[in-house]
């Protein structure tokens, strides 16, 4: 049994080698061992901010705005009960957590 | 071409306006609230009001100094003053506060109030239905909406009937919506009232006034946003919306509706989108974690 990322062109390649015989099974899990329930993966709510055609980085007077629902630089501010990611020097944060820290980054994406 | 004049003088920037730090509790005041409160009240008082940024609460609740209908004196509204102020009665400062001339009542067994038949039929089948009494059912208030002829063409002829679309509320958190088909145009509104408050259901709303947090819906070709605004803001809203938003209870809304804007479907629209508003105590629920109302807890409802 081995581990590899989660990625279409991944997948589709070790459906190939599964249909070849490489390998016997393919299955999604963590890095703790495949999953015993299927889930299945959902973007209905979430969705990106900072996109490879446009990347949006923010600092901490912006971030407090938006986490007080206003909209800031174009990015809509965060309706009760929606968190926003951010991948900073400390890693991914919740930007709950930034404001903590007092530190910005790249606004990964919302979920709600 | 003449160069536009520069605003940057007229804009003052926000954080000037702020009113001089306040002076820390002299040891007198500090001993007043020792008398009031106990010492773990009192720290949680200091360290709640050293917590509060002075720029949030005195720039960010901004539009309490534009409020058109605020007083522009200072007053005490906790007392009353015997020669300003309406006296209070028993029932409070309701309607009894104007002077009514004391009509005498009729006390006569023989004395009936006749009712129309069929209008007391349907609203006592009503009452049994949704088990509200029949003096709350005439109290909802009603209104029609839309009214108009619809045609089905068939081999003996167009076949007119008319169509009405009424709501149905109690101003307080209960709000349906109902259609009637009839040949007759009285007809059908009383089977839109009727349906309308058959169909009524219980609608949550933030604090009993606006909606819990921005929603938007699109059902067929109607684009709705649903925009929760702070009190006092109004019901700024198109008019159907706003007629729903009074039936149904709601004081602050704002709303856009692209795309199409045909009335019947943005009735049935805006109730799917107040059906559709996220509840926090259900998401909370949803992810495990706790959830805070800032506005309430910390501000104490004044941001």
């Amino acid at each position: 049994m081995s581990l590899v990322n989660l990625a279409h062109l991944i997948l589709s390649i070790m459906l190939g080698l599964q249909d070849q015989g490489f390998i016997s099974s393919v299955t999604r899990g963590s890095i703790n061992g495949p999953d015993k329930e299927f889930v299945p993966t959902t973007q209905e709510n979430m969705s990106l901010v900072s996109k490879p055609t446009q990347r949006i980085w923010m600092g901490i007077e912006g971030l407090e705005e938006i986490v007080q629902g206003r909209l800031h630089a174009y990015v809509e501010g965060l309706q009760p009960g929606e968190t926003l990611f951010l991948g900073t020097d400390k890693g991914v944060l919740e930007v709950r957590e930034a404001i903590k820290r007092k530190i910005g980054g790249q606004l990964l994406c919302r979920a709600s | 071409m003449r160069r536009r004049p520069s605003l940057r003088g007229l804009i003052t920037h926000p954080r000037g306006k702020l009113s001089p730090r306040a002076e820390p509790y002299s040891p007198s005041e500090l001993a007043e609230l020792r008398s009031q409160f106990s010492p773990q009240q009192l720290s949680a008082l200091l360290a709640g009001e050293k917590a509060i940024d002075r720029f949030d609460f005195e720039v960010k609740s901004e539009r309490r100094r534009g409020d058109p209908f605020g007083l522009n004196y200072l007053d005490d509204l906790s007392t009353i003053d015997p020669i300003i102020d309406f006296p209070p009665t028993s029932a409070g400062f309701g309607k009894d506060s104007i002077a009514r001339q004391n009509v005498p009542s009729i006390h006569d067994p023989e004395l009936k109030y006749l009712e129309d038949d069929e209008e007391g039929d349907v609203f006592r089948k009503l009452s049994h239905r949704t088990g509200m009494p029949l003096k709350e059912l005439k109290k909802l208030r009603t209104r029609l909406m839309i009214s108009h002829s619809v045609t089905n063409q068939t081999r003996m002829g167009k076949i007119r009937k008319i169509y009405a679309l009424a709501i149905a509320g109690n101003g307080n958190g209960l709000l349906g919506v109902g259609e009637g088909k009839s040949a007759e145009s009285e007809d059908a509104i009383r089977q839109a009232t009727y349906m309308a408050m058959r169909n009524m259901e219980p609608i949550p709303r933030y604090e009993g006034r606006t909606i819990y947090g921005d929603v938007e819906v699109k059902q067929g070709a109607v684009e709705m946003k649903l925009f929760t605004r702070p009190p006092g803001f109004g019901v700024r809203c198109s008019s159907h919306i706003f007629e729903m938003c009074r039936c149904l209870g709601i004081q602050d809304l704002s709303a856009r509706v692209t795309r199409s804007r045909n009335p019947m479907n943005v009735i049935k629209t805006f109730m799917k989108a107040l059906r559709s508003q996220k509840l926090p105590e259900v998401i909370a629920r949803g992810r495990g974690k706790k959830f805070v109302d800032v506005r309430k807890v910390y501000y104490g409802g004044s941001v």
